[in-house]
């Protein structure tokens, strides 16, 4: 069964007195564990895709579930609640929390959650660990290169075992290097604990990791192909 | 100029609940001040009209003596020529002769008291001190062979308009007179000794106390404040064996209060001096520190710092303006309900209070000139440039590659 | 984790968070300075004048309180002190005949109130003793001593040992008796210096026919300035039925009543300037949200509750709220801390007292008033809750999508 769904979604945004049409009745549904790449040029409506599965913004029209629940007709709290026990997100930059450390971020969401300290703290080490920071748990962003702190981003967004991992362009402000290290890890996660993956993304080399590359031009899905 | 002008003002409406809240602050600060001075303004007035206009008028004449020892053989000499030469200065407005002495007086029903004696010419009294607005029951003097009492008097005689008052007097040559007198008034000074005591019309009092032509005291009031002084010189210079006091050295307990106002409105000044460099830094620092990539932008476009501090300071000094007049119109509606509603300070029924021994109105009602109006503007523009110095300098001092390099 | 984030969010602007519990802090402590000041001055100025003008509580005869007629005299009142002294050991009963009349000498004979005091008791409680320019304090068990102001001594030109008559009336009789002046004093109020004439009691008794042992009051004091409760109903059964027993704010309501208007201004004052401190954290918070709407839309995307964002900003409030009312609790009491050490003279206070015929002490203490610096501790903590109220509910509204978007 799909754990995102989405059928005829539009959303129209009010831009002074013109309206933009993000989403055109846009159809999308996704598999567990699956590794799927959004691509599409700048404005067709990515961002505001992933904004929707993750109920950050509702759609104008159409349907968005997420595991089995529809998240057109859920309150804010509802939707914050949806948020922190099913999707994981990460973003371009601002990841973090700069007020906390790099283990402090990553326990953030199971604290939400109202998991036990002791809990809380053996996943994130954990977890860090998986990623790669092993030793780094007690720095600040501001102290981690952009590669290592998009790494805590990802290891936050997994740590609570998210039905979801919805990333928009989680690679974008990386040298290639440094990217192919972090969507390598996504890849690795995505084989190695199950985490599904939703990633949006310009970028053609990190594309041919993927295993499902959805291509949106002007709001609605041009192209799917499975690989 | 004009673009720096224009770009201080937009950025001031980028956010603008900031702007509005730190004027706000900042003009509040002010309208506080503005309405302080309102009011001390009022209170001061309450208190020159209880002590100058109702008593001291603005000089008084004495024999030299007098004021020392305000022994009643201590006359003003050649009363008459004081006055009529006094009458003759354009600056003089009212020359008003009185007997200040001491009597014992006796009602109806044997009941005696003793009190405060005074000697007025009714007519001059009435336009220098407007006695004759302060009788309560009753009329004020017109004619001779009549008196007015005190409410505190009247009350411990039991005696009313229509009475008879029986006055008993140590005269200057040694006799004792006495002298039954109808009551045509009662009136209610606000002064303590006074009240306890009566008024006569001064042939009569001359009469009583056996002392001719001569009078005690004289009172003076010229055409405006600022003449007093000059009248002062020009009397003692004619007439070097009088003492010829100011109000203000005569009771300088009223000065006393004018100066300690002014020091109460210092430290108010002194308060929104600092809430306003404190408000203006605090903004203007935010903003900088929010702008640091579009300042490094300004400087690498090569506007030289002068112009980015100059750019900051108009910013501050327009924040100044902003607050002063929300100031301004705040405190002036706080002034115009002073002004027009007054605030009661009631003591006890019909009284304010009590100080040296008068009794205040006890209405106050707001006074502003237009300098005290104006200071705590200035202060708010002066500090708004002052504090605007240091985000300035904060601005300047970034290095325009660091600051691009900022998120 | 909330409260951790919270102070952490706080520590990493230490400018902004300086500025608004800076805020707090000298909003506090400036309220806290003049409320204690206010407060030292009070207790001086009520304790001053409950002693020496009237007692916690105060027996007089019946209608004296409203007509303050001197002929209304308590008789037979050493027998009646002695009852209340039984029935309350712990208070000082102390009596005082308070008349009105004249002094003469031979140069000159002025209008006065006469206090028959008794010596050793009055000196306790009174200033003048400490206000002596000349002379002694009375001498109980000597007859026909006076103690008279300087300004008086100088208008009858008299000095220490000379010879006055004193003339009282009683009942429409006129009394007269030679005293001779022990000591003269200067309490810095004109109308005081020059009015005020103290006598043993006995000797002044002597001077009214046919009332034996008469006073105008019975004073009953306790310690501290607060009446205490059963006092009055247990004096009165001391006293049984006939002379008014009245307590201190019964028998000097001015007094009272001046010093509830004193302190709603004060009030005023203190509240308006909690407001500009409200404004300025409101401001700081504020300004923080819209720097870190960004922050705020991850840690929503990350699943937090509007809920939980409310709760972090108003506990960032709090916060500032505790620092600032921290650091301005200890600025207050440093302080206050030299005026309750050393005080201000503050001369001047004679002329205003509401309470005219006392004579204060006029160096003016600060006194550390627990309660109400917690109360305005506490209420300031508070006053940054409410400030941060509205950035939190807005931080609560703001959709997740759109503060993702902001920079
Ligand atoms: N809040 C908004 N108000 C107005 N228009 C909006 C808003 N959000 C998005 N849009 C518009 O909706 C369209 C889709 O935006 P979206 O951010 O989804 O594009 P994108 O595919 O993520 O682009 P990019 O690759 O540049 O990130 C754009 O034309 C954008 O301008
Ligand atoms: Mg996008």
């Amino acid at each position: 069964m799909a754990i995102v769904s989405i059928e005829k979604a539009t959303r129209h945004y009010q831009d002074g007195d013109q309206v933009v049409e993000a989403l055109r009745g846009l159809d999308l549904s996704i598999e567990p564990g699956e590794f799927t790449a959004i691509m599409g040029p700048s404005g067709s409506g990515k961002t505001t895709l992933l904004n929707l599965i993750g109920g950050m913004d509702t759609p104008t029209s159409g349907r968005v579930t997420v595991s089995g629940k529809e998240v057109s007709s859920m309150s804010k709290t509802e939707r914050s609640d949806l948020r922190r026990d099913h999707v994981g997100f990460i973003f371009q930059s601002y990841n973090l929390i700069p007020v906390l450390t790099a283990q402090e971020n990553t326990e953030f969401v199971l604290l939400l959650q109202g998991k036990s300290e002791a809990e809380r703290n053996q996943r994130a080490r954990e977890i860090l660990k998986a990623v790669g920071l092993e030793g780094m748990e007690g720095r600040r962003p501001a102290e981690l290169s952009g590669g290592q702190q998009q790494r805590v981003a990802v290891a936050r967004a997994i740590a609570t075992k998210p039905t979801i991992v919805l990333a928009d362009e989680p690679t974008a402000n990386l040298d290639s290097e440094t990217k192919a290290e972090l969507i390598g890890l996504m890849r690795r996660m995505n084989e190695e604990e199950g985490v599904t993956f939703l990633f949006s993304t310009h970028d053609h080399e990190i594309i041919d990791v993927a295993r499902r590359v959805v291509t949106l031009r002007d709001g609605q899905v041009s192209s799917d192909e499975h690989r | 100029m004009g673009i720096l002008t224009a770009i201080a003002w937009r950025n001031l409406w980028r956010h603008p609940t900031r702007t509005v809240l730190t004027s706000l602050t900042m003009g509040l600060g002010v309208a506080f001040c503005i309405f302080m001075a309102s009011w001390i303004g009022g209170f001061l007035d309450v208190m020159r009209t209880a002590t100058v206009d109702r008593n001291l008028g603005h000089l008084q004449i004495h024999h030299k003596d007098y004021p020392e020892t305000m022994n009643p053989y201590d006359v003003v000499p050649q009363a008459q020529s004081v006055i009529e030469g006094l009458q003759d200065k354009p600056d003089v407005k009212i020359v008003a002769p009185r007997i200040q002495a001491f009597g014992m007086y006796a009602g109806a029903k044997d009941e005696a008291a003793s009190g405060s004696f005074v000697g007025v010419d009714p007519e001059a009294e009435k336009n220098l001190t407007e006695m004759h607005k302060r009788v309560r029951k009753g009329r004020w003097l017109k004619n001779s062979r009549e008196a007015v009492i005190g409410h505190r008097l009247a009350k411990e005689l039991n005696l009313d308009v229509g009475g008879e008052l029986l006055v008993v007097v140590n005269a200057l040559d040694g006799s004792i007179g006495n002298q039954v007198y109808p009551v045509v008034g009662i009136y209610n000074s606000g002064m303590l000794e006074r009240d306890g005591g009566a008024m006569f019309p001064l042939q009569d009092a001359q009469e009583l106390f056996a002392m001719g032509d001569g009078v005690h005291e004289l009172v003076v009031l010229t055409q405006a404040e600022e003449k007093i002084e000059t009248v002062q010189n020009s009397t003692t210079n004619a007439y070097p064996d009088l003492a010829v006091r100011t109000w203000y050295e005569i009771s300088p307990e009223t000065k006393q209060m004018e100066d300690l106002t002014a020091v109460t409105s210092f430290f108010f000044y002194f308060i929104i001096m600092a809430i306003s460099g404190f408000m203006v830094v605090n903004t203007l620092l935010m903003s900088v520190y929010e702008r640091t990539r579009e300042l490094g932008l300004f400087a690498s476009l090569g506007l030289p710092p002068k112009r980015v501090v100059m750019m900051i300071l108009i910013e501050s000094g327009l924040l100044g303006v902003l607050s002063s007049l929300l100031g301004l119109g705040f405190g002036l509606l706080g002034h115009l309900f002073l002004a027009n509603y007054g605030i009661t300070m009631e003591i006890k029924e019909g009284e304010g209070f009590i100080l040296n021994g008068v009794v205040l109105d006890p209405v106050i009602f707001g006074q502003l000139n237009m300098t005290q109006a104006i200071i705590p503007l200035v202060i708010v523009m002066f500090v708004s440039v002052v504090a605007g110095l240091w985000p300035a300098r904060r601005a300047v001092k970034l290095d325009p590659v660091v600051a691009l390099a900022q998120e | 984790m909330i409260f951790r984030m919270a102070l952490r969010n706080l520590i990493r602007r230490p400018m902004q968070s300086f500025l608004a519990s800076g805020a707090v802090a000298g909003c506090l402590a400036l309220i806290i300075w003049t409320c204690n000041f206010q407060d030292g001055a009070w207790v001086l100025l009520m304790d001053d004048t409950i002693r020496a003008s009237a007692g916690h509580v105060v027996v007089q005869a019946d209608g004296y309180q409203d007509a303050k007629d001197s002929n209304l005299l308590v008789a037979d009142s050493s027998a009646i002190a002695t009852k209340i002294r039984q029935q309350n050991p712990e208070t000082t009963v102390m009596r005082r005949l308070i008349l009105g009349g004249m002094i003469a000498s031979p140069e000159n004979s002025v209008a006065v109130g006469i206090s028959g005091v008794e010596a050793e008791a009055e000196k306790a409680v009174s200033q003048i003793p400490k206000m002596m320019v000349d002379g002694e304090w009375l001498e109980a068990g000597t007859s026909g001593q006076v103690l008279i102001g300087t300004t008086l001594a100088k208008r009858l030109q008299v000095g220490l040992g000379d010879k006055v008559v004193l003339t009282v009336s009683y009942r429409g009789e006129l009394q007269a008796l030679p005293f001779r002046v022990a000591g003269t004093f200067t309490i810095g109020n004109a109308s005081m210096d020059n009015f005020f004439v103290l006598a043993n009691l006995p000797t002044l008794q002597e001077m009214l026919p046919g009332i034996t042992d008469p006073a105008t009051m019975i004073s009953v004091q306790v310690e501290g300035y607060k009446v205490p409760a059963g006092l009055k109903a247990s004096v009165r059964e001391a006293v049984g039925d006939g002379p008014e027993v009245l307590r201190a704010e019964e028998a000097l309501p001015e007094l009272f009543k001046a010093e509830e208007l004193d302190k709603i201004g004060g009030y005023f004052m203190w509240i308006f300037i909690g407001i500009l401190a409200s404004i300025g954290i409101l401001n700081v918070l504020l300004m923080s949200l819209f720097q870190r709407t960004r922050e705020l839309g991850m840690l929503q995307a990350m699943g937090m509750r509007p809920s939980g964002l409310v709760q972090l900003l108003l506990t960032e409030g709090f916060l500032l709220g505790v620092f600032g009312a921290l650091l301005g609790f200890i600025a207050g009491l440093a302080a206050t801390y030299p005026m309750v050490e050393y005080g201000i003279d503050y001369g001047m206070i004679n002329n205003q007292a509401p309470v005219s015929g006392v004579a204060l002490n006029t160096l003016m203490k600060a006194v550390y008033s627990w309660d109400k610096m917690a109360i305005w501790t506490g209420f300031h903590v508070l006053l940054a809750v409410l400030a941060s109220l509205w950035p939190a509910l807005r931080a609560g509204r703001l959709e997740a999508v759109e503060s993702m978007r902001s920079q």
